[in-house]
């Protein structure tokens, strides 16, 4: 006897795509949010003030930061974030070793966020930052973005940078990318939830904030840079909320639109 | 050029000295697997004369440190044309 469809086999299926299943192969990639499908690991790791204990706070069913199983360690104290961990596959995690320059994401039991997204609090009249297990070199070909809040003009607000690049405002309200070799062509003092957005290829740099292409001045090659930090230019102070970057070492120019949707989408920043 | 409220080591030992007694206060690192290794970390204003070594301020630092000063470190900036 034969019974009907019981041959059919049930096949479960993630529905979950991230923005690196569109558009893989980034160089590092940080978030609150899950980059793509295959990611197995945490989101980042949290250090709670009231014992200085550690734990990776990973994500949801649904892709989002795991906001309980952080209340739930963290409780009514401090959570500072120890590491960013890079969801590229490159392990490029961004870690920081000392306490007092750890960005708190848990402020007295209370979840830091920007437009109801988590976010890692960079504001400080010290030094908050996270380096790169290993930077990242600027590349002729490149797409880098940050999504956070700059808080303050007339500050530093560097998603990434290093000793002597910085993608991000400098204090001077100008908008760099790499070390001096581009920039925008006019200050800016636009405070608030921001989508930083700068693409590189062999002829031409351009920026964008909130998908807005911003005037730039262009210097000549040789393109240089390279990109070690997250939050931090040299060792001056910064001012900002951080909740997503990614940089790609490829032209991804045309997916430009692409990636600005996907990430307006879940933010809702524009 | 930037200002800094803190405190300020003639010597690179001096420094980590000031380190080693605020990981001693707060217990850090609690396990040697933890990310965190220290409680405070110092820098090295070589651009300054003459140079020095320094800890930027922090509450936490106050019962351990005392009362801080302010000084400046000759930084780098980026070039605007």
């Amino acid at each position: 006897m034969i019974t009907p469809y019981s041959n059919i086999i049930s096949v479960q299926t993630s529905c979950f795509t991230g923005i690196l299943d569109t558009y893989p192969n980034a160089a590092v990639a940080y978030s609150v949010r899950k980059l793509r499908a295959a990611y197995t690991g945490s989101s980042i790791r949290v250090r709670r003030s009231s014992d200085n204990a550690e734990q990776d706070i990973g994500f949801t069913g649904a892709g989002d930061l795991d906001e309980s199983a952080l209340t739930t360690f963290v409780g009514a104290n401090d959570g500072l974030v120890t590491t960013w961990y890079d969801q590229s596959g490159n392990g490029n995690n961004a870690t920081q070793t000392t306490a007092t320059r750890q960005p708190p994401i848990v402020k007295a039991g209370i979840i830091q966020k920007v437009n109801g997204k988590v976010a890692a609090d960079y504001n400080s009249t010290g030094l908050l930052f996270h380096s790169f297990t290993s930077g990242v070199v600027a590349a002729t070909n490149m797409l880098i973005y940050n999504v956070g809040e700059r808080t303050a003009t007339s500050k530093i607000y560097s998603p990434f940078g290093a000793s002597n690049t910085i993608f991000g405002y400098f204090s001077n309200n100008v908008l760099y990318f790499y070390g001096a070799e581009a920039w925008a062509g006019s200050t800016y003092t636009t405070t608030g939830q921001l989508l930083i957005l700068g693409t590189a290829n062999p002829t031409n740099y351009k920026f964008y904030q909130n998908n807005i292409n911003l005037p730039i001045f262009l210097s000549v090659a040789p393109y240089s840079g390279r990109y070690d930090y997250i939050n931090v230019y040299a060792f001056a102070g910064q001012s900002g909320k951080y909740q997503e970057g990614i940089i790609w070492n490829i032209d991804r120019t045309g997916d430009r639109a692409g990636i600005t949707t996907n990430v307006n989408t879940y933010y809702g920043i524009f | 050029m930037a200002f800094f409220k803190g405190y300020k080591y003639t010597t690179e030992q001096a420094a980590i000295d000031a380190r080693e007694e605020c990981d001693v206060y707060y217990g850090i690192p609690v396990s040697p697997d933890d990310v965190t290794q220290n409680w405070v970390e110092y820098q090295y204003a070589e651009l300054n004369t003459p140079k020095f070594w320094y800890i930027v301020y922090d509450d936490s630092l106050l019962p351990v440190l005392g009362e801080p000063i302010e000084f400046q470190v000759i930084t780098n900036s980026p070039a605007i044309k």
